[in-house]
Order: C-alpha cells, then structure tokens, then sequence
C-alpha cells in the first residue's frame, strides 16, 4: 500500500488554495484529491517506491497547462506527467507529491497526418491502439512502428523516451523519428521545436516535416523523464506500408551463439527488425508460468521481419537472410531458420502475440509485479552479458526472461533482463537479483532507459563529471525551481 | 474423451497442439483409444521424444535415442514443415531418406501412426485461422 509521506510542498499556498486554482483552471469534474482517485497513480508495476500524489488533473488544452505551469512554478509545486500507466521506472511515481497530469483521458487526439512528409501529429494522450486502428482505417499505405506493449500503452512517452519498436533495426532508437514537439517551459511558455519553429502563433499543421538543421533544442526534452517541460505535442514520422511482409523465427542453440547471430542479420540492412527471447519467454507465452529449459532445447528465439514494395525485392531480401544464416552455420552456430506463420500454426498460435503489435503479452502481463533492466547495449559485449546474466536468474531461481534487439543495422543493442513476480511476496528476491543484474550490466558499459532512481544512482558513481555537471546546469537553467518531476535521475 | 497432456517442452508442446486438433473427432478417437503404443520422434538438432499412446490417453516423455519403441521416426525440422505443408509427401520423403524409419516392416503401425500424426499435422497447417486471439476463448 502507499503510505502518504509528510511534505512540505504547501509553505507559500495552502493545499485548499491550491485545489481552488486547479478547479478554476480544469473545472472541480476534472481535478481530484480524494484518496481513492490519487491511489493508482501512486505506484507502478515495479519495485519503485510508491509515493501519493496530492493532486491529479485532467487536462484538455495547452493554455490551462500555461496556466497551470505557471502557477505551479510560483507556487514551487511538483508537476508529473502521466498518460496511461503502463509504466516501469516508476517515471510517473510522484517521488515529491504534487499535481500528476493525466493526458490519457482527454488530450488524446491525432490532429493531423501529412501523407506526403509522412507523418503524424499527436496530442500526448494518444496510444498505439488508437494510432494503428486509425492509420489502418484511413491511411493503409502508412505505418507506424508498435512495442511489445499492450494497444493502451502512449505513443508519445514512449517516442521520447527512447522506446524501440519493431522497425527499429532499421531505425533505431524511436526518438530518432521525432520532427517536432510543443513544448512548455518552467514559466509557463509555449515552445515549439523542428520545422514547427516558423510562425508566431499556431504552427501550420503541415509544417511538423523535421527536425533539422536549426540547433536540435529536442535534446532538452528527450529522455529527460519529463523533467524539462511538458510535451504537448509531438510528430512522429511514418512510413510506406510495404504489401509483402513476413517473418522468420531464429531459433540458436548455444547461448552467446545469438549475439553473432543477431549482430551477422542486422548488418545485412535488410531486416526491419530483429528480436530474441529466452526460450524460456516462448513457453510463458503458452501459459508455462515457470518454464524450466530442458537439455537440448534451443536457448532463444529470435524474430526477423522482412517487408518488401516488390515481391521481387521481398523475396530477394529473404534470399540474402537465409544466405546470412547458412553463412553462419558453416561457422559452426547451431541456427534454424523457419517461417514463422508456418511454425506458429503447428506449435503454438498463441506466439503470434510477438508479431501482431501493439498486444497484450502474456508473459508481460500475468504476474502483479514487472520490473527490468532495459538498457541499451554495446553489442560486442553481448557473448559475455547472456552468460552471466542466464546465470544469474537461476542462481536466485527465477525463469530466464532475456529479451534483446539490434538496433540501427547493428550499431548498437537492446539487452533487457525482464523480472515477472509476485508484489508483497517476492520483491526482496527480485530486487537483489535485479541489483546483481543492474551492477553487472553497468560495468559492461549497458546504459539502462526508463530508468528508477536508484539505478541512476549507481550510474553517477561512474558518469564523468563533465557530463554530471552539464546535465545539472541544464536542469537547473530550464526548470529553476525543480517543479518538473522532480527526483527523477536523482534531481 | 481422449486425455492429452500439455507439453513442457518444445516438441511435446507443438506435438500436444497437433494431435489435440482432432481430440473430438470420433474417427480419431477410434484409432488412438487403447492403441497402446510408444512412437520416438527424433527431430534432428532438438532431442528425442517419446510419444505414449495408453488407453485413452497420449502422454509425451523427454527420451534417449536407444530407447526401446514401437516406432522410430528421424527427420530434420524442415522436412516436418516439408510434410505439414504438403511439399512432400511420406513416401518420396523415405525414398530421397530424408525421414528415417526404424520399424518400417511393422507396416500396420507405421500406417496408422501416419493416420493418427501426419493426417493431423496437416488438418492444422490447412486450418486458416491465423489468429491467436480466437484460440481458446474460455481461458486467459
């Protein structure tokens, strides 16, 4: 249970004054402070402290976010930024009480969609579900690219946040795909950045086309956990929806065998994405809770999308993947390489869960607690980070669950043990093992995302000064009074 | 009613989705009840596995390739997919030897093992539901 923590946030404003003003600015049915409505946005699904917010609004437009910055940044109150919960890292636990913003409720619209420069426009609140039904319904010849995240999880958080999803072999990082955002600032000013930047007033709803070539002020505001300013706005590029589409299943003997494996496809630069679980991952997909890998079974499974305009440049592609693949097992890696609608249907339909994105993943979803290392990775180091970490997880008896990308035709990784358990029962368990895993990964040179705060921490025992001292002095310039999520990277 | 057990292993989970496709199916029925036979599927590269036909129930067991049986079955994973999809079929797939049969003379078994696993096999690949979603409504 969250236990509410003695503050001091209400020296220059009484908290009555302040339910007062956010009824003014939201009107009384869309602000709240009642226990019972406060309460499930006061944790997540991870072993992050839960910490009450004082307050939770629902906003429907960017002039009472002005006024409410404004106000909070007066007032010195925390404003945490929160669009549907489905969050790890506890980024929207109010770690110093304050107002949460719930964007998901009713600034959820997609204003806009350029066909031409191929992107979209969209309100914070937007989610994958709601972005594919919508491209599908009226653009089919668009696409976006989806997470192993359920339909309800937000487009926006994870673009910057620096998500990845299942394009992003070939494109890396999703804040690499950003061309605008609308921004606003400590003292309650309307910002936007990218091509959007012309214009006094509204922006041309066409004008949202790029992100370069004025200084790129997006850093300010990507990956810093909504520690900056709040994101109003945000276009995400999209692409052609190519007709021929098909996925192939890698299936590695040998654990650090995926790591040549993964890296060998990637720089063929003709996957749209690569990527591998645990075999342990496919059996909880099948409800196994708590698979245990029997003697020669395989050690991951890797999926390779391939799409093409033309059926001969699809089947061209494939050719060069199934070339790359016997490439390696004259090497000597242990590598199957199946069709997996033809697999899926003679083992189980139940994986097709991993293919038909954004879903709800049962292997991400069964137990009441979820937690991580996601991290991104240097990928040469990835025949020794499997190992140790296989290890690991069954030295505190718990399922291997590795789940890793390439990113960027191979020039960097995704490594991300992923930790399912029982909250109030087995957290002591979970966070010493994920501490272990944490330390390790570090020192290898792993940069964790979404990260807690206790993992930042860590992180600063090792980050150059410079980069520390910088990263205050940016803080500290664009948020003076630490009102934006404040605590986060332990600020 | 035919009880089949659930894998916990790679082959006996796919081998579990096989043949439960026809568990209702009378026909089907009639030539699993009390057939009481123990068939080795060796799928190169993976590990051997027994499948246990015992009254009214087909159970699978993790195996070792000496292990005395009925009927063993060698093939690699692509000849499997091969004949699922019917790419190839039984016969030219001993011929060109790219399924071993040990027990081939026990010609009576052998024929109703292709009934009972490759017959099934196949109604599976034909099926064209492709949707996880619409598979096993009643549970999670």
């Amino acid at each position: 249970m969250t236990e509410t923590k003695e503050r001091n946030l209400y020296k220059k404003i009484s908290k009555e004054d302040v339910y007062k003003k956010l009824k003014g600015i939201f009107g009384s049915m869309n602000v709240t402070d009642k226990s019972v409505d406060l309460y499930p946005y006061s944790y997540d699904m991870t072993e992050c402290e839960p910490h009450m917010p004082d307050f939770v609004v629902i906003p429907e437009n960017s002039t009472q976010l002005i006024e409410l910055v404004k106000f909070c940044n007066q007032n010195l109150l925390p404003i945490v930024p929160y669009i549907s919960g489905n969050n790890v890292g506890g980024l929207t636990i109010p770690e110093h009480g304050g107002i949460v913003v719930d964007f998901g409720k009713k600034m959820n619209k997609i204003l806009h969609v350029n066909e031409n420069m191929m992107y979209a426009l969209l309100e914070p609140g937007v989610t994958f579900g709601e972005l594919k039904k919508y491209l599908d319904e009226n653009y089919p010849h668009l696409r976006y690219s989806y997470p192993f995240a359920p339909p309800y999880a937000g487009v926006v958080g994870n673009v910057i946040l620096s998500g990845m999803n299942n394009l992003s072999c070939k494109l890396g990082s999703m804040g690499d795909s950003i061309n605008g955002l609308e921004v606003i600032t400590a003292d309650g000013e309307l910002a936007r950045i990218g091509s959007c930047f012309y214009g006094k007033e509204e922006a041309d709803k066409d004008s949202w086309w790029s992100r370069y070539p004025m200084p790129d002020l997006m850093g300010l505001f990507i990956n810093w956990q909504g520690m900056t300013g709040l994101v109003t706005k945000c276009a995400v590029q999209l692409w052609p929806n190519p007709p021929h589409k098909k996925t192939y299943l890698g299936v590695v003997f040998g654990l650090p065998d995926i790591g040549p494996v993964m890296r060998e496809v990637g720089r063929t630069e003709v996957v749209d994405d690569i990527s591998a679980v645990s075999i342990e991952v496919v059996k909880m997909t099948i409800e196994l809770p708590e698979p245990k890998r029997i003697p020669g079974e395989p050690d991951f499974a890797a999926l390779f999308s391939i799409s093409g305009k033309t059926e001969s440049l699809f089947r061209a592609k494939v050719e060069y993947l199934k070339q790359t693949i016997e490439n390696l097992k004259n090497q000597g890696i242990k590598v199957l390489l199946v069709d997996i609608d033809e697999f899926s249907k003679l083992f189980s339909l139940r994986v097709r869960c991993h293919l038909d994105l954004p879903a709800v993943i049962l292997s991400l979803v069964e137990y009441s607690g979820l937690t991580w290392f996601g991290s991104y990775a240097p990928t040469h180091k990835l025949e020794k980070l499997i190992p140790k970490v296989n290890d690991l997880f069954l030295k505190y008896d718990v399922p291997p669950f590795i789940y890793m990308k390439i990113m960027k035709y191979a020039h960097y990784g995704i490594f991300r043990p992923i930790l399912r358990y029982n909250k109030f029962k087995d957290e002591d368990k979970i966070h010493s093992l994920l501490n272990e895993i944490a330390e390790f990964c570090i020192a290898e040179g792993c940069i964790p995302y979404k990260t807690p705060i206790w993992m930042t921490d860590k992180m600063r025992e090792i980050i150059n000064p410079g980069w520390l001292h910088l990263f205050e002095k940016v803080k500290k310039c664009i948020d003076p009074n630490n009102i934006f999520n404040p605590g986060r990277w332990n600020t | 009613m035919i009880s089949i057990q659930k894998g916990e292993d790679l082959l006996s989970i796919s081998l579990s989705t096989i043949l439960s496709y026809r568990k209702n199916e009378a026909e089907f029925q009639k030539l699993v009840i009390n057939w009481n036979k123990k068939i080795l599927i060796v799928i190169e590269d993976f590990y051997p596995i027994e499948i246990i036909f015992e009254r009214d129930e087909i159970r699978f067991k993790v195996s070792d390739i000496d292990k005395k049986v009925d009927l063993k079955v060698k093939m690699n994973i692509y000849t499997l997919l091969d004949l699922a999809y019917g790419r190839l079929g039984p016969i030219k797939a001993v011929i060109k030897r790219k399924i071993r049969i040990k027990g081939l003379f026990k010609v009576g078994i052998l024929l109703k093992f292709i009934k009972i696993f490759l017959n099934s096999m196949q109604m599976v690949a034909a099926d064209p539901n492709n949707n996880y979603y619409e598979l096993n409504k009643e549970t999670k």
